[in-house]
């Protein structure tokens, strides 16, 4: 007997009582009742509203600081690194290393040339507005069905965060539908007739004499309609219990030495007895990351975390490439004990454009089409076609 | 984790996130989960705390997740694995229950051997010796070890959950679960390894 089984055996429960079961449900259905109903879209226009919601906050440890949207699933697929003579993120990429093998030799930009360069201009960045607007999109790979090839669905991201505290923030998300991954898998996705669905069958868990049957579900290629929901309170996520609001942000320091003793303390706090296993550097790393993609932190507090990065040990130019969605930029990257977090950036606005991670040789990319302060408004008319909300 | 077995994992996993999705417009859409993973993540409560502490706190851990439900982000991790970090940290509330349960667990082994001896029969009585002590050791080896490498270690076993699915049910790097895993089945095997022979063949 090996020793999950035996702790299994040990822990094993006889089955729940269908009276527990039904209570339960009776609970779960008072909470039904009692939650306010969202109202239509169409209803909802960007005026002063109420929270519908008080999202009760999970009790002991909150979300952590990975890269909003990076998660672990996913086949390999490498990253397009493409090299080019240019030594500025402004320079085109030609995307034909191999026509030009002749030209001045490849200048590399140290890690911390890079990152203090994105700096500079990050501190630049206006921040006036009405909201901040962060369009998105998120790219996870998954093999299809038979195996054969590697598929990529892409979700489109917009967050719109109000420059007035407790306003609501909105997300408008699409599904922007499933291709194969690489030209490869297209190849092999053309032999394999071109398909645009794909059905995964259902399983049967059986757990202690009891099975359990899954239904089979069937993927579409095709993208869906946007849909909108309202966030409410202006807070974009949290960390050890504070929501990182605006006035949250604000409160970050703005050197690098500054940001890192903060966030020592933060990332102390929430792995307890656990800290001295944790791996600081990488932490500090994820969280800088986070700070600079996933937040409208002021400026100083983004150059002061780009600069931060630059001072971690370990992190190492990985020269010009092209991001998951074409674009050229100068990348950094960490390794860690699975794969690497590469954080590519367009120097000269100080702007990211993605953060790619890989595990295990799988990987789930987050790239940031714009991210910015404006006075727009965010078009919640487009997002209304793909309601589905029930009439009203 | 080969990318083959995370096909196996895809069906389940894209309807759970969107029937949370659906439940945030319609909260009535949740039931559906409830009936999906009630059993069994009263079954790991129980496991861990008890029959009678599961029947009072699971359906508080299934209202803490349908209040937290627009806080699941789908990039993220699975809802399964979403409904078994809120049971942990339910059952992280509740440390003494837990050791309460696992002393209960080791009396009972105990007794269990002293009924062996009592039922006769030579071969059998070792054969029940044997495992009577095994548990004994293992549920006190599990008491001894920390709370966040059991958590991982019992996620593994009794919830099945991949690496992955530990690391963002827990909210902690993959590395992390790897690290936690290697030290409590050490630390498992040094105290069993006496009791029985067998134990600690199978290796993750």
């Amino acid at each position: 007997m090996d020793d999950l089984s035996a702790i299994r055996e040990l822990l094993s429960a006889p089955p729940v009582s269908p009276e527990v079961v039904a209570d339960g449900r009776t609970r779960l259905a008072a909470a039904f009742a009692s939650t306010p109903k969202p109202a239509n879209l169409k209803s909802l226009e960007m005026t002063e509203e109420t929270p519908v919601h008080q999202y009760k906050r999970r009790a002991t440890r909150t979300a952590r600081w990975t890269a909003l949207g990076v998660g672990l699933l996913g086949a390999a697929a490498a990253v397009t690194l493409v090299v080019t003579s240019g030594t500025s993120a402004e320079a085109p990429g030609t995307r034909s290393a191999a026509q030009a093998p002749s030209v001045e030799p490849i200048k590399k930009l140290s890690a911390q040339q890079v990152l203090l360069a994105a700096a500079t201009s990050a501190a630049k960045t206006p921040a006036d507005g009405a909201y901040w607007v962060r369009n998105s999109v998120t790219g996870k790979q998954r093999v299809e069905p038979g195996g054969k090839y590697t598929l990529e669905m892409t979700t489109l991201l917009e967050w719109w965060v109000s420059q007035v505290p407790g306003k609501p923030t909105w997300l408008i998300s699409q599904n922007l539908g499933i291709k194969p991954a690489t030209p490869q898998d297209e190849e092999a996705w053309r032999a394999a007739g071109s398909p645009h669905s794909w059905t995964y069958p259902g399983t049967t868990v059986t757990t202690r004499g009891k099975s359990l049957k899954t239904g089979s579900v069937t993927l579409q290629s095709k993208p869906g309609e946007p849909v909108a929901k309202r966030v409410d309170g202006d807070k974009t996520d949290s960390s050890v219990g504070k929501p990182m609001t605006r006035a949250a942000l604000s409160e970050l320091p703005t050197t690098a030495d500054g940001l890192k003793d903060y966030l020592k303390t933060v990332i102390a706090k929430q792995w307890g007895a656990e800290y001295a296993h944790v791996d600081v550097n990488a932490e500090l790393y994820q969280a800088g990351v986070h700070i600079i993609m996933d937040y409208p932190a002021p400026p100083n507090v983004r150059a002061a975390a780009f600069r931060m990065l630059a001072s971690l040990p370990g992190v190492k130019a990985e020269g010009e490439v092209t991001d998951p969605l074409g674009r050229t930029g100068q990348a950094v990257s960490l390794p860690h004990s699975n794969g690497e977090g590469r954080l590519i950036m367009n120097t000269a606005t100080g702007e990211p454009l993605a953060f790619v991670t890989t595990i295990k040789g799988a990987r789930v990319f987050v790239a940031i089409k714009k991210a910015r302060w404006t006075d727009d408004k965010p078009d919640l008319s487009a997002s209304r076609r793909g309601s589905d909300d029930p009439p009203a | 984790m080969s990318a083959l077995q995370d096909v196996s994992d895809l069906p389940r996993e894209t309807e759970d996130a969107n029937l949370l999705k659906e439940s945030l417009r319609i909260p009535e859409r949740f039931e559906a989960l409830y009936d999906r993973y009630f059993a069994e993540i009263h079954r790991y409560v129980a496991g861990r705390l008890g029959t009678q502490t599961a029947d009072d706190l699971t359906a508080e851990i299934f209202l803490a997740a349908f209040h937290g439900r627009a806080r699941f982000d789908a990039h993220r991790g699975v809802v399964r694995g979403w409904l078994y970090g809120i049971a942990t940290n339910v059952v992280a509330q509740h440390r003494r229950s837990e050791s309460r349960q696992l002393q209960t667990l080791r009396r009972t082994a105990a007794e269990d051997a002293v009924d062996a001896v009592d039922a006769g029969h030579e071969d059998l009585v070792a054969r029940r010796l044997t495992a009577a002590g095994v548990q004994e050791q293992l549920a006190s080896a599990l008491g001894a070890i920390p709370d966040a490498d059991r958590d991982v270690l019992v996620l593994l076993a009794l919830a099945e959950l991949s690496y992955e699915e530990i690391a963002q049910a827990l909210d902690i790097p993959p590395g992390t679960v790897g690290s936690r895993l290697n030290r409590a089945r050490k630390k498992l095997r040094a105290a069993l390894g006496g009791v029985n022979p067998m134990f600690g063949g199978a290796d993750g």
